[in-house]
């Protein structure tokens, strides 16, 4: 197994949520004035999961359903209220790629910045460099700083750096639909490489066609429950028939 | 032959059940709680080239931009020297037993400005990258620590000022300069745990942030920067006593300038780096767990 999910629930507040940040002055009238009360909601409930090596599973299921926050509770940026995650791999998360890049820098300056926050060693980078600027399709404008490229440009160097991570695990959200449409075939065949070579994907999407096309297997989250988990065309069939 | 072969076979295969068995053990480990000590020390040594790309970006970001570039990290110092020499040499020539006060108030200027610029880029370190948080998982300690690491560049500059200055005055150097990179730890350590605190406080109240510059602008006055401990009178003395630069302060002065040194500040100095670095974690690591749903 590279991934084990035992339980995971997480809850929020919504009161909290709509608030986010509290000022100091808030919460010491918190101390003397009754509380309002809290709404609490599930983002997650009683989730249990397990991925084995090599395999490409899709997760679907409508807006707020829970699929980001369960791929952001396995990527760590946010921390499950219930239960335990074991991830037996290096983790590549993409919830979004690019995030980090700085336009002032250039584009060789963000490969570095990203590749290393992504979670490579700079040699690992110095070794991959020539790859991810040929990939990107980017090699004249690597002095240059990104402010300057165009979003294509931009998309395609960031795309190009996380998928020259090569991480065991690899947790996707709708980052398929980059570029052009000569890039994005690049980078589905891309991914198909990764899956292929025994990379263990999680890939969240609303495209059916992509899930249909990239997993074999697919969990369908509603509303923070896992309702259904089998074969992708089962599930895809019985989320589609769906009507809540 | 065949022997043999089927020897180092059935040996090999031993080898690849017991690395399976411990490729068994997780790499990644999520649970609810976190240990009040847990800052994920593991994967920062894992991820330690970050902390460079980070500490690269923010001085590459700091000069780039600006006409003046690097010119900057000269002029910053240079400014409050001019204008605090201007003012206020006249009043403490009693107090510093013939030390030419220009050299005197930098002395304490340039750890005062290391300490302040690092608390307040450290300060707002996890409010200003809240996009990031949001995205992707890093050890978020790397963050404040990038400023204060950083920083310190800013400080090698006036530190290479300061020896022009002592040169230029006839002050002369003496090998106690060996003391000044301890001091300087000591001084970043303390900036770190003061800028970790107020990062992640300013994670849940959104006034700290307000409240950090003003902290900040009172910080130089109640600390002997350009004025000697001494000068004050004795019973409002207990102010700088307590405060934990002084004891930085005083011996960079005491290291360069050939001043008594200040052991008992030093102490105090110590004890609140033990406290401050003490509580900053603890706070540090409750905060940073929630960081991503607050921001």
């Amino acid at each position: 197994m590279m991934i084990v999910v035992e339980n995971i629930s997480k809850k929020y507040k919504v009161s909290r949520q709509d608030l986010s940040l509290k000022t100091l002055r808030e919460s010491v009238a918190d101390v003397f004035v009754k509380k309002t009360k809290e709404k609490e909601f599930y983002s997650l409930k009683d989730i249990n999961l397990q991925v084995g090596k090599g395999e490409t599973v899709g997760i679907i299921g409508h807006n707020g359903a829970g699929k980001t926050t369960l791929l952001k509770i396995l990527s760590q940026i946010t921390y499950p209220t219930v239960g335990n995650a074991f991830l037996y791999g290096r983790v590549g998360s993409l919830i979004e790629i690019g995030a980090g890049f700085h336009p002032e820098l250039t584009g060789h300056e963000n490969i570095f910045l990203y590749g290393s926050l992504l979670g490579m060693s700079h040699s690992e980078i110095k070794r991959k460099y020539e790859r991810i600027i040929y990939f990107a399709e980017v090699e004249k404008f690597i002095k240059t700083p990104i402010k300057f490229y165009s979003s294509g440009m931009n998309i395609r160097l960031a795309f190009s750096i996380a998928a020259h991570f090569e991480p065991e695990i690899l947790l996707l959200d709708e980052v398929l639909a980059v570029g052009d449409m000569n890039f994005q075939e690049k980078c589905v065949q891309k991914i198909d490489e990764l899956a292929n070579n025994g990379h263990t994907t999680l890939l969240v999407s609303h495209d059916m066609d992509r899930i249909l096309k990239h997993c074999k297997r697919t969990i369908w989250l509603n509303k923070g429950e896992l309702k259904m988990d089998g074969k992708s065309d089962e599930v895809v069939e019985a989320f589609l028939g769906f009507d809540d | 032959m065949e022997d043999n072969l089927s020897k180092t076979l059935s040996l090999s295969s031993d080898k690849k059940t017991a690395m399976t068995s411990a490729e068994n053990k997780p790499y990644i480990k999520i649970y609810p709680d976190k240990k009040w000590y847990d800052l994920d020390w593991k994967r920062m040594w894992r991820q330690r080239d970050l902390l460079k790309s980070f500490v690269l970006r923010d001085i590459r970001l700091r000069y780039r931009q600006t006409l003046l570039g690097v010119l900057w990290a000269i002029i910053q110092p240079l400014a409050p020297l001019l204008i605090f020499t201007l003012i206020f040499s006249r009043f403490f020539s009693e107090f510093n037993q013939g030390i030419p006060y220009a050299v005197f108030v930098f002395c304490g200027l340039v750890p005062w400005l290391y300490f302040s610029n690092a608390v307040n880029q450290s300060g707002n370190s996890l409010s200003h990258h809240s996009y990031l948080i949001g995205k992707i998982y890093f050890p978020r300690l790397f963050l404040p620590l990038s400023s204060i690491i950083a920083g310190g560049l800013d400080f090698l500059v006036g530190f290479g000022l300061l020896i022009f200055l002592l040169l230029f005055y006839g002050v002369g150097i003496s090998v106690n300069i060996l003391f000044v990179p301890f001091l300087w730890v000591l001084l970043g350590i303390l900036a770190l745990s003061i800028g970790a605190l107020f990062a992640s406080l300013s994670v849940v109240f959104r006034d700290v942030k307000n409240l950090l510059p003003f902290i900040l602008q009172l910080g130089l006055f109640l600390t002997p920067v350009i004025y000697p401990s001494k000068a004050l009178p004795e019973s409002v003395q207990w102010i700088t006593k307590i405060n934990p630069l002084t004891g930085i302060i005083e011996n960079m002065r005491a290291v360069l300038l050939g001043t008594d040194f200040a052991w008992t500040e030093l102490g105090i100095t110590l004890i609140w780096i033990a406290c401050l670095s003490f509580i900053a974690m603890i706070v540090f690591v409750r905060v940073q767990k929630y960081t991503a749903d607050y921001i």
